[in-house]
């Protein structure tokens, strides 16, 4: 009979996710990689989770990217009228395959001509239809869900198209008026006209310090299908970044949802929400704009979570190699510590780049596991350091009471990897990871069945938000955020996940954006639970 | 029309030379050619000069310099030894390769001139061709012994060819297992390959070898502390602390790991050190900011941002605009 300890240490070595080949799923990104080497072909595209048909199961949408002339002259025409330049939706059928709706709902082409970069799903008016926001160079398109299948392009009256280069986005309610604002981060002051060729013996794809930082824009709802560009008005526009992660979640507890984002090269941004309208940036106060040491690291992929069930949300940032991801500790009393080295994430990113990234509970043992897309943003970084490798697994590692220890994914080998989206694709209570490649095709891959309970929760919003998002939820001790925000470029399934380990029930509270304080008590594990504000 | 040229040239000063025959007079003359660096016209008159004076320094000492400029070395060289030139003569002993009494002649002059351009330049030069000519020694008479192995993989490693370095320094430490030095930059190799684990493991290896080495503990300790050890990594580091004080890379890993085992007043008095004795460093603009982290978890937030404000004066980062 094996010890407690070795059996414990088989359960650790046991694999978590492994690579799923849904039939149907035959997306391929494009993003035109060139000899001018400009930036934005390799920064890649996100995929969003979503349910957009309310049928129960999780659909995906994929954005690409378009085509780029080698060089490109004006006018710029990304060919995205030709099929094979289109964003994809896939509707998830009953049996698991999938079907390319992209067409029938109204998402084929693209309404302006743009190379697509990132993706944020929300229901932004209420009507019980989770809408689709999609962003890129030179600008960005709200698609509405009618509800019928299919999207309409609302972004000429909705009033947020932006301008410039648009990175990651999401929904979230800053003002709590139960309508969801949007959050659009831009990477770089940029166009093909300033484009600049970097490298002596060979080219390479240039630093951000190449060109000039610019600022994130803010839209407030107004709750008639049109926004209001609040970004100076709420003071985001007083700081220009380099920005290419968004996520959201109430840092100090002070019932507003604050804002971080993640920067290349430049300090991150942590917009603390004064609860009037305007944000201030904290970011250096509270720790987290710079690494330990005090450089401005190549942040790309962010996510606010609590990942060491203390009841704060914590920040973790995807950087490139040589750098290590960052994890700033939520210390409780507005402050972070730099917890990179003590959880072990340091020394298993020492020499890796990151894009997407989350903490979910991939084997529901109650503590949620790490997860990153990796690849470095060169594609000759050999040739600048042998030692550096472009593509690369996705890092995945199993948190052990706040501690990290790799686990290796069967069949996958070094990719692209560049956004990733989170949720139970299966139905069957683990979260499954969609995760785009730069120049392919996607991967998924699929949770390992394991004994333990879980139990989703599905908000349903009446005075708050009808997606709930900003609401805390606890559940037997776990604390979740609701959004569908975060990772890179990318959006997941707005549900909330918890494992539940040897538990067949869980208390769950929750803490609505209106105000709201709603309890249950002795809910049955191993379901997904519809809960109503009340 | 000799006389009268230098004459005009000179506006008065030969005027003052009594005789046109004189050690006095040519060397006045060669003075004038060599500050206006006619080198050529200069070195016959320092002849004639000498040949009337042949105890003149100074023309000993300019002619010298004018063959040196002329490239004629081996001809300066005697002159400036009398001369006792020794800026000029160490040059000339590193360029006609007479490296070790170079190195000895312009460290001698350097220690009268410490920032001269020239001889910091020289002083390079001839060290580098002296190990250039030891280590072709050394693989000429041993080719097989451990230190060429050594020097292969040093060599292979600055190339950044880290696959052939590693398999030189592995046949090194095979020939001799207690090499020193030779563990150490494996572990950086590994180290900068963002293997830990490896280089953590020729870290061990080194400090073994070199227990009294406070940079091997300082390496180790670091890499402990990078793999989450944070308890190994304090006592490695406190160790080398000992064995080396004063060691800013130290100090600055020394204060981290304290302040991760929430020693704090101890990080602070770690850094407030390094500070104190590298107050330029980069690795100083870094304490500042973990200072002013540290302070504002204590509640010191008057101390943090003055912390937090030389950080942003030295980092000369600015808050975002």
């Amino acid at each position: 009979m094996a010890s407690p300890t070795a059996t414990l240490a088989a359960d650790r070595r046991a694999a978590l996710l492994e690579v799923a080949h849904p039939s149907g799923l035959n997306f391929i990104h494009r993003n035109s990689s060139t000899s001018q080497r400009y930036l934005i072909e390799t920064m890649g595209a996100g995929v969003a989770l979503l349910d957009y048909n309310n049928d129960g199961l999780l659909d995906i949408f994929f954005v690409n990217s378009g085509h780029l002339d080698d060089p490109v002259k004006p006018p710029v025409d990304f060919w995205r009228r030709d099929p094979a330049y289109w964003n994809r939706l896939y509707r998830q059928n009953r049996d698991s395959t999938f079907t390319d709706v992209t067409k029938e709902a109204g998402l084929s082409g693209a309404a302006v001509n743009t190379y697509g970069m990132g993706v944020a799903t929300g229901d932004y008016d209420n009507d019980g239809f989770t809408d689709i926001y999609v962003t890129g160079f030179p600008g960005n398109i709200l698609y509405h869900n009618n509800g019928d299948g299919t999207f309409a392009d609302v972004t000429t009256r909705s009033g947020v198209a932006g301008g410039g280069w648009s990175a990651s986005a999401g929904f979230f309610d800053y003002d709590k008026d139960g309508m969801l604002d949007l959050f659009v981060t831009r990477y770089l002051d940029w166009d093909f006209a300033r484009h600049q060729i970097c490298g002596k013996d060979f080219s390479f794809y240039c630093q951000p310090d190449t060109y000039p930082p610019i600022s994130s824009l803010l839209y407030h709802n107004n709750g008639d299908g049109t926004f209001t560009d609040v970004s100076q008005k709420s003071g985001i526009a007083e700081a220009k970044g380099k920005s290419l992660g968004v996520t959201f979640n109430d840092y100090d507890g002070d019932g507003w949802p604050d804002i971080f984002v993640a920067n290349d090269r430049v300090e991150n941004f942590l917009w603390h929400n004064n609860g009037d309208g305007t944000f201030t940036n904290t970011a250096m106060e509270a720790g987290v704009a710079l690494s330990e040491d005090g450089k401005a690291n190549s942040g790309m992929g962010v996510d606010f979570s609590d990942f060491d069930n203390d009841g704060r949300p914590d920040i973790v940032v995807t950087n490139l190699s040589s750098e290590i991801y960052s994890l700033y500790r939520n210390d409780g009393n507005g402050l972070f510590t730099y917890d990179s080295l003590p959880t072990g994430l340091g020394a298993l990113t020492a020499n890796h780049s990151g894009w997407g990234v989350r903490w979910e509970d991939f084997d529901n043992d109650g503590w949620k596991d790490f997860f990153a897309a990796q690849s470095h943003v060169q594609d000759n970084v050999n040739r600048l350091d042998p030692r550096k490798r472009y593509k690369e697994p996705p890092l995945l590692a199993r948190n052990v009471r706040g501690k990290l220890e790799q686990v290796a994914i069967p069949g996958i080998g070094p990719v692209a990897g560049r956004g990733a989206a989170f949720g139970d694709l299966h139905r069957d209570g683990l979260v499954d990871v969609v995760m785009s490649i730069l120049g392919g095709s996607p991967v998924l891959f699929q949770s390992v069945r394991n004994g333990n309970h879980w139990l989703s929760i599905d908000l349903i919003g009446t005075h708050s938000n009808r997606d709930g998002f900003g609401a805390k939820v606890e559940v037997n001790g776990q604390w979740g955020h609701a959004s569908s925000a975060g990772s890179y470029l990318s959006a997941s399934d707005k549900r909330l996940h918890f494992g539940l380990a040897e538990a067949r029930e869980a208390r769950v509270e929750i803490h609505w954006p209106s105000g709201a304080h709603q309890v249950l008590e002795h809910v049955k594990a191993d379901q997904v639970v519809k809960v109503r504000e009340p | 029309m000799m006389a009268v040229f230098i004459c005009a040239l000179l506006a008065g000063q030969v005027a003052r030379v009594s005789g046109t025959n004189t050690a006095e007079y040519h060397l006045k003359v060669a003075e004038a050619y060599v500050q206006k660096h006619n080198y050529d016209q200069a070195i016959p008159e320092l002849r004639l000069a000498l040949k009337l004076k042949s105890d003149s320094k100074e023309a000993e000492g300019m002619l010298g310099e004018a063959l040196l400029a002329q490239g004629y070395i081996g001809e300066a060289i005697p002159h400036l030894e009398r001369a006792q030139r020794l800026d000029l003569l160490g040059i000339a002993l590193a360029e006609d390769h007479h490296t070790a009494q170079a190195i000895q002649t312009l460290l001698a002059a350097l220690a009268k001139e410490p920032n001269n351009p020239d001889l910091l330049f020289y002083l390079g030069k001839a060290c580098g061709f002296l190990s250039k000519s030891s280590f072709g020694r050394l693989v000429d008479v041993a080719p097989n012994s451990a230190r060429a192995h050594q020097l292969m993989g040093e060599s292979y490693n600055a190339q950044q060819k880290f696959d052939l370095a590693e398999r030189e320094y592995r046949k090194a430490l095979e020939l001799q297992p207690d090499l020193h030095g030779v563990h150490l930059e494996l572990g950086r190799m590994k180290q900068g390959a963002g293997d830990l684990e490896a280089a953590e493991v020729e870290f061990r290896a080194e400090a073994k070898l070199s227990p009294g080495d406070g940079e091997v503990a300082w390496r180790l300790g670091s890499v402990l502390l990078s793999e989450g050890h944070t308890q190994e990594a304090l006592k490695q580091l406190q160790r080398s602390d000992e064995l080396r004080p004063e060691m800013i890379e130290t100090l600055y890993d020394l204060g981290k790991a304290l302040e991760q085992e929430n020693q704090l007043p101890a990080a602070e008095k770690a850094w407030l050190q390094l500070i104190k004795l590298g107050p330029h460093t980069p690795l100083a603009v870094s304490a500042h900011l973990e200072l002013s982290h540290l302070y504002r978890r204590e509640g010191r937030a008057a101390e943090a941002d003055s912390q937090l404000q030389q950080f942003r004066e030295m980092s000369k980062t600015k808050p975002a605009d």
